[in-house]
């Protein structure tokens, strides 16, 4: 279900794009840190990925993405001593809806995500669930179509009545190898 | 076109968060209960492990608020001292039933963990991910009495008499979910 309405948003956002005629899709691998909230049975790991960013209306930008997060084991102390629990990992993969102020030397922009996560981790069965994103983020323009963001984010996988939520701090380079007038 | 344009992010935002309810406001927590050491024979009546989680602060903050069990798993370090190799397994029995026999302890209790090998003489020491493996569809009848709070007792006990072995440093850890 949510693989086909990700899939629809997609396709949507191709379809809009190409008949409003002024097209902008780029490419962004990004790299950083995640932090899970609330979370007793795993600690700190990086993240990575790639967007595709593809403007659709003047501030308005589609962002297909996909995700990858490892996460530290966590270690407790008891009278049985040190134990440790695998950390695991994180992919996911949808869409976000960004909304940008500011010009081509620097942008601000707020945005929101919907995907479909994976977590896995050793002796538990793999836990494929939806997932929101929301986030900040700053762009600064630099020459030859390139670009760098940093942005700030809260992942959360929605599990029955509890979620898994992360806060990813990350940075990305953009290259717009296509923008149509 | 740009007022509506800034309108349609914290539009989707609001419906975002709406539907997420209460998942926002939730997370993770380690329940941790120490047991010590338990030395079972079955020669003799078998002592389990009696688990009121009322006892525990961590549990008590969130009680309430229990959605479900994400993880649990028993450390410690099983010691087989008898002359066979050991099949063990741990059963669940509701309220607290004292010492009784291995038999009683499988024919009425749940199966909730295992089963765990140990040769003759040999120790095996239960890591977290290693315990975690063990407990499979044990975490059902765990998750009830946990999200209840009703209290229940553990029993280690062997698939075939005769068998003797120690339970050192007996640690139950469970991973709750809790949310508003």
């Amino acid at each position: 279900m949510m693989k086909t309405i990700v899939l629809l948003a997609v396709l949507a956002v191709a379809l809009s794009a190409a008949t409003a005629g002024a097209v902008g899709i780029g490419i962004e691998p990004f790299a950083g840190l995640s932090y899970p909230v609330l979370q007793d049975d795993r600690t700190q790991g990086s993240i990575w990925g790639f967007r595709v960013p593809v403007s659709v209306v003047p501030l308005l930008t589609v962002e297909p993405y996909y995700s990858s997060a490892s996460y530290g084991d966590k270690t407790i102390t008891t009278i049985a001593g040190s134990s440790t629990r695998d950390g695991g990992k994180v992919s996911a993969w949808g869409v976000n809806l960004l909304l940008s102020a500011g010009g081509p030397a620097f942008k601000f922009f707020p945005y929101i995500g919907l995907g479909s996560n994976k977590d896995e981790r050793a002796a538990t069965a793999d836990l494929t669930k939806s997932g929101y994103n929301f986030g900040l983020g700053v762009g600064f323009g630099l020459p030859m179509k390139l670009g760098v963001d940093v942005r700030g984010e809260l992942q959360m996988i929605v599990d029955g009545d509890v979620s898994r939520k992360f806060a990813n701090a990350t940075a990305g380079v953009s290259y717009h190898f296509l923008s149509l007038p | 076109m740009i007022h509506r344009l800034r309108m349609i992010l914290p539009s989707l935002a609001l419906a975002l968060l709406t539907g997420a309810g209460c998942v926002l406001v939730s997370g993770q927590f380690l329940v941790k209960l120490e047991f010590g050491n338990i030395a079972v024979n079955s020669a003799s009546n078998v002592n389990g492990y009696y688990v009121d989680l009322a006892t525990n602060s961590t549990y008590n903050d969130h009680k309430s608020d229990i959605k479900s069990l994400e993880d649990i798993a028993l450390l410690g370090a099983v010691h087989n001292t008898g002359g066979s190799s050991l099949t063990l397994s741990v059963y669940l029995l509701d309220g607290n039933p004292g010492a009784i026999s291995a038999a009683t302890v499988t024919s009425t209790g749940i199966r909730v963990w295992g089963p765990l090998t140990v040769a003759a003489g040999a120790t095996e020491k239960l890591d977290w991910d290693r315990s975690a493996a063990l407990f499979g569809a044990g975490k059902t009848p765990l998750f009830s009495r946990i999200k209840s709070g009703d209290k229940f007792t553990l029993y280690a006990v062997g698939s075939t008499a005769p068998f003797t072995f120690d339970f050192n440093n007996g640690v139950l850890i469970a991973v709750i979910g809790a949310g508003k």
